[in-house]
């Protein structure tokens, strides 16, 4: 189940959240992926020091931690695209609300038209910390860069999106929400 | 003629060209490069094929531009280098060019630009930094110029897929060419 602590990430770590990194606040997105219908992983970013690890854990350690909670939680999503199709599609924008709680993050999943499923976790101590629309729009802007890199003609479609660019407009969203 | 007027004839002339959107022309441009880029698999010869293309497309667009623009003749390359700045770039991609950096002896100059249509997009693999993405435009600029009796060189100097903040193409007049009669004329 997604919602199992097996990626080692446990509430006591999140009192290590802010040892790193310095005087800066912490951010509040821990991660942001982008999956593709497939569930193939496109993208993946981790925010180390909002993802609430231990300092002594290496950023590889994080990453794959984190590609696991991702990964578990895609279950759920699954599960939330069956009851989102059973809706009008009037009243489906995608978003698929809080999938699970693990540790110290909360992760929201959204899927697009295309069968893209964003996932991003955020740092949080319940499942009602952030509004959903606030999250609604955190999403939208993702898409919208993921749109900007998926026009890049030098990117390939269903393969991994490597692009400084892509990734610096995505530090900048989670910069901007945090 | 001044200079905003020449502004205010590329204006009028992009006005009544036929538009296509944005998104086609930059996507067709980048998947067209990208297949030149799987085809040759070299940077420089990318660029010459780029710049050959643009030749072509160059020395037909000429004889279209001169018909619709209403540009006033040129009494020199100075001029020259102003409509193409600002009746041709805007007439044609929509976004005008400056003219600057002009040599000592006045044969060489810049084409800068900050939007570049063809480019939107784009992002260029690291795998690909000697490609100038947009050499079609240098092409596009020796054809036309070379119908109108003036041979030129263009080449990219900046561009911003580089990492740089504009786009420079640097024109060098190399002769004007002369017209012949044909051999044997009688």
């Amino acid at each position: 189940m997604a919602t199992s602590s097996g990626a080692g990430v446990t509430s006591t770590s999140r009192s290590g959240a802010g040892v790193g990194s310095g005087s800066r606040p912490v951010g509040r997105v821990a991660c942001a992926a982008v999956i593709n219908h497939n569930n193939a992983p496109l993208f993946l970013k981790v925010f180390k020091d909002a993802a609430g690890s231990l300092p002594r854990q290496t950023d590889a350690v994080v990453r794959m931690q984190m590609h696991e909670v991702v990964y578990n939680s895609l279950d759920v999503v699954e599960e939330r695209l069956v009851a989102l199709r059973a809706q009008s599609a009037r009243d489906n924008d995608g978003f698929l609300g809080c999938l699970a709680v693990v540790g110290p993050m909360s992760l929201y999943g959204f899927v697009t038209n295309t069968h893209l499923k964003f996932i991003i976790a955020l740092r949080s101590t319940g499942p009602h910390d952030y509004k959903d629309s606030t999250v609604k729009a955190l999403f939208r802007k993702l898409h919208a860069a993921v749109i900007g890199a998926f026009l890049n003609p030098f990117t390939l479609p269903d393969a991994p999106i490597v692009s400084a660019g892509f990734e610096a407009r995505v530090d900048e969203i989670a910069r901007r929400f945090g | 003629m001044s200079k905003a007027s020449l502004s205010k004839l590329g204006d009028a002339a992009f006005e009544r060209t036929d538009k296509v959107s944005a998104e086609l022309l930059a996507l067709t441009y980048g998947s067209f490069v990208r297949q030149l880029l799987i085809d040759y698999e070299d940077a420089e010869e990318v660029n010459a094929q780029l710049a050959k293309m643009g030749y072509n497309i160059g020395v037909r667009l000429v004889d279209d531009f001169l018909a619709k623009s209403n540009a006033p003749p040129c009494a020199s390359f100075a001029d020259t280098a102003d409509i193409v700045a600002k009746v041709a770039f805007k007439m044609f991609l929509g976004v005008p060019a400056l003219v600057g950096s002009w040599s000592s002896d006045r044969r060489t100059f810049s084409l800068v630009f900050t939007d570049n249509p063809l480019a939107e997009f784009t992002e260029l693999p690291e795998k690909w930094g000697g490609v100038w993405y947009s050499n079609v435009l240098c092409g596009v600029i020796k054809g036309a110029l070379e119908m109108v009796q003036m041979e030129v060189d263009a080449r990219f100097v900046r561009c911003t897929l580089r990492g740089e903040d504009l786009n420079e193409i640097r024109v060098t007049l190399l002769q004007v060419l002369q017209e012949k009669p044909p051999v044997d004329d009688e």
